[in-house]
């Protein structure tokens, strides 16, 4: 029997990535898979004031620190819910501008990945545990060669690799989104991406495809809908890509490994094939994750975590 | 591509364009839904005149003052719970992740079985007694009307209305969660005009227009104001002053009423669960105790508690002299005083409405129920699956619908249910789990605890708030169940049945379900698949 446990979408979430190390531990798999969307979505200047005290506007409110261990609290906790923080004094102004920050972003969320990528090969060494890793559409491309170049973990971006005997493709790309996001296209040209991608499979009722994006109308692509102003409606509608539906329908792959949609935590069978997004609640601090059990080129069981 | 999106103010967080999360509930239908679970309109009329009926010297308005600080606790424990865990399932969710998973199943279970007992009950209550009485009272010798009653009043119909409404609770919410928000909308609208209308009358009226309008309404019957006292004392009613112990023994069946948290049961589906779960439940709780409040003092103002406990002495505890065709609830003593067909009309059928919501509200609390212990795969993984086009736990509703239906049945045809169930000691055993789980929340998983809204982490002392309303909301309910279990009240019938060797080994098979439920699971997933579900409820350090 071969044990996986997926993990996505913990968007720069430091607590996350450090208990999903952990799920090794716990949950014994042979295999950890952490995929898509890994990077962070905001950046909060820590602004020095000339009387040594620091301000901050962080989860909507308005903070003042007197000390330098109040700094390092709060640092610890942005990095926890997946974003990112400077420190800068209130006389640089040059560094609270677009394109600063824009650099600064960049430059952390680099060495986020990079901290998360030593720490792993700290804490999985000599253990034969494989460590599966790969963007998702929210991550933007400099994150590639990043993952790509780490030593022990592998990068599975668009490649079939093999997963415990089991050909696995990895896709981070998504059909488009209302937030127009760095790795998006059409539906069609998802699916010609897909099939080049599926090109490459020898056994394909074995196979697992991980796409970050969900199959279309599936549970796990439920979405509330949104106004062309972002904002959200009540009425839940499937968001997920109808080329990713109809690989899945036509291939009917062992298993589906996706994500993207947070608040679709699920798991259900297209035919033959189970479908899982384990969800994400990373920004609470909690990791969600899949354990999936595979035996002789069929799931044996599987369990949604929440930790 | 995805770009940094840079405020004007540099002191504000920089955001870059991403995937977001946002759920469809908003705290205001959150509140109406617990508003409609509270039925404080149905609260008013099951409690003014049948406590002092029962408990002789017990004052329901000293009961629900006593009442209130356990009531808070009980809806702030709910309200940090729901905030730190912001997710469907309830009890199950909290207990589970807390304490131990057959802990969750305890108070979920529990909640689970008592909502068939009202499933099957609820209905004939509803359609045998609440809605003909306002009919008959507002409209007297109406032929449609009294058809209906005796339409009605055939077994087989009744299980046809019932089946009707009772599986329309589940289509409903089948179709999605926004149809079923429209419709607890519309019960919450009809079930507090009730409220208000009555809430006027009594603040408009003086007791000296009640004696009147009873007197005028009496005659009819051969009866007055004094005559009913006066036939009350010869028929073996004895006055009895206010007295604490039947006032707190009277505590045990405004628990019934006071205390409901739907919201966290539906937590997954909440518009920013982590603030609207613990406003809905808080405020929701306070309007309701205060509407029952009000209309208690008012209603006391108007018609004494002498003449209160005198009528309901005869209504309930010696029927066969009670000399009005129409027990006294709150429309007929309403009609009294405001005869007028719409306004009875209205308070009437806000109370039948209020009841109605039930049975809508718990297909849908169920579903999730099952559909939580699903996930966890302590429930087969069927139950979990989602509708193809409506996306919802159409599976477990269905299932939900047809376990009622078969309550229905048996109570329909049977008093099964009203001999080996007691609605108040269910559902006050269903909560006490959440309160510990409370307690317990900050020291047991103070990672969860320390994610909640800065708010749930309040500490007194040394001791947070978490604790303390946790304990009291624990320990009061737990006291409230043992003096029900210990001084039970022969044919009180606002404690929904009897305490029996019956009803008590109907919940020790609750309980003992709950090990076998778990411990089954546990053991079929580890030898056929490998997976142990413990693994569902384990805490991950981070280090």
């Amino acid at each position: 029997m071969f044990r996986l446990f997926f993990v996505t979408d913990i968007h720069g979430s430091d607590v996350c990535f450090r208990k999903f190390l952990k799920a090794a531990e716990i949950y014994k798999p042979n295999a950890l898979l952490l995929c898509g969307d890994l990077t962070g979505k905001f950046i909060v200047p820590i602004i020095k004031q000339p009387d040594g005290t620091f301000k901050a506007r962080y989860a909507g409110s308005d903070l003042v620190l007197a000390k330098q261990d109040d700094v390092v609290a709060l640092q610890r906790k942005i990095a926890d819910t997946g974003s990112y923080s400077y420190e800068v004094d209130s006389s640089e102004k040059e560094k609270l501008t677009t394109e600063y920050s824009k650099n600064m972003f960049q430059e952390k969320i680099r060495e986020r990945t990079l901290s998360w990528l030593r720490l792993a090969q700290e804490r999985l060494s000599g253990k034969k545990i494989e460590f599966f890793i790969s963007p998702g559409n929210d991550d933007e491309p400099p994150i590639d060669e990043v993952l790509s170049n780490s030593e022990h973990a592998i990068y599975c971006e668009e490649k079939v690799v093999d997963v415990g005997g089991h050909e696995m493709v990895t896709l981070a790309w998504t059909n488009p989104t209302p937030w127009e996001t760095t790795r998006e296209c059409s539906d069609e040209e998802l699916g010609q991406r897909v099939q080049k991608l599926l090109s490459g499979v020898k056994h394909m009722e074995s196979c697992i495809f991980n796409f970050h994006c969900p199959p279309y109308d599936s549970g796990l692509d439920s979405a509330p809908e949104i106004s062309k102003d972002l904002k959200a409606g009540t009425e839940m509608i499937p968001v997920g890509s109808k080329s990713i539906r109809k690989a899945i329908e036509e291939h009917q792959p062992v298993l589906g490994l996706h994500g993207h949609i947070h608040e679709s935590r699920g798991a259900l069978s297209i035919g033959k094939t189970l479908c899982i997004n384990p969800g994400s609640e990373y920004g609470e601090g909690i990791l969600r994750g899949a354990v999936v059990n595979l035996e002789k080129g069929k799931v044996k069981g599987y369990l949604l975590t929440s930790g | 591509m995805a770009q940094p999106d840079v405020t004007k103010d540099a002191e504000k967080v920089f955001a870059r364009k991403a995937t977001g999360l946002i759920r469809g509930l908003s705290w205001k239908d959150l509140f109406v839904q617990n508003e409609n679970g509270l039925a404080p309109t149905a609260m008013v009329a099951a409690l003014y005149i049948v406590v002092p009926a029962f408990f002789p010297g017990a004052d329901i308005v000293t009961a629900y003052w006593i009442i209130l600080p356990i009531a808070l606790c009980y809806a702030i424990s709910y309200g940090i719970l729901g905030s730190c865990m912001p997710r469907s399932g309830g009890d199950y969710i909290f207990g589970s992740r807390v304490v131990h998973p057959v802990f969750g199943l305890m108070g979920s279970f529990m909640y689970f079985n008592a909502h068939f007992m009202l499933l099957g009950s609820l209905p004939i209550f509803a359609f045998r007694y609440l809605l003909p009485t306002p009919l008959l009272v507002a409209f007297p010798g109406n032929a449609a009307v009294q058809g209906f009653v005796s339409w009605i009043g055939v077994n087989e119909n009744l299980a046809m209305v019932a089946t009707l409404i009772l599986f329309s609770g589940a289509a409903i919410p089948i179709i999605g969660i926004r149809y079923w928000k429209i419709w607890n909308w519309i019960m919450f609208t009809l079930g507090m005009i009730g409220a208000v209308i009555f809430i006027g009358i009594l603040a408009f009226s003086t007791h000296e227009q009640f004696v009147t309008g009873f007197n005028n309404y009496a005659a009819q019957y051969g009866t007055s104001y004094q005559g009913i006292i006066d036939l009350a004392k010869a028929n073996g009613y004895v006055l009895t002053p206010f007295l604490l112990a039947p006032t707190l023994i009277a505590m045990q069946y405004t628990t019934l009423y006071i205390t409901t948290a739907w919201p966290v049961y539906i937590g997954g589906e909440a518009k920013e669960g982590r603030r609207s779960l613990a406003i809905a439940i808080i405020g929701s709780i306070v309007l309701a105790w205060v509407i029952t409040i009000l209309s208690q003092v008012l209603f006391y103002r108007v018609s004494p508690y002498d003449f209160s406990s005198a009528l309901g002495y005869l209504a309930y505890q010696a029927p066969t002299k009670y000399p009005l065709p129409y027990a006294p609830e709150m429309y007929v003593l309403g009609n009294m005083i405001f005869p007028n067909p719409l306004t009875t009309l209205l308070v009437g059928f806000s109370i039948f409405i209020q009841t109605v919501s039930w049975l809508f509200n718990m297909n849908v609390l169920n579903s999730r129920m099952i559909f939580a212990w699903a996930f966890d795969r302590v429930f087969p993984k069927w139950f979990a699956q989602l509708h193809p086009k409506f996306h919802t736990p159409a599976r477990a509703l269905i299932v939900v619908a047809c376990i009622g239906e078969l309550y229905l049945l048996l109570a329909v045809y049977s008093n099964i249910l009203t001999l080996m169930i007691n609605a108040s000691l269910l559902v006050n055993l269903a909560f006490i789990p959440a309160g510990f789980s409370c307690a317990l929340l900050p020291f047991r998983r103070k990672d969860i605890w320390e994610k909640g809204p800065a708010w749930t982490r309040t500490m007194i002392g040394p001791i947070p708030v978490a604790t303390i309303t946790g304990l009291v909301h624990g320990v009061g309910l737990s006291i409230l169940a043992l003096s029900l279990i210990l001084s039970p009240v022969e044919g009180a019938t606002v404690s929904g049945g009897p305490i029996s060797w019956l009803s008590i080994t109907f919940v020790l098979a609750i309980y003992s379900g709950c090990f076998i439920i778990y411990y089954g699971a546990r053991a079929y997933h580890l030898r056929k698949e490998g997976i142990d579900v413990a693994w569902a409820f384990k805490e991950l350090p981070p280090e």
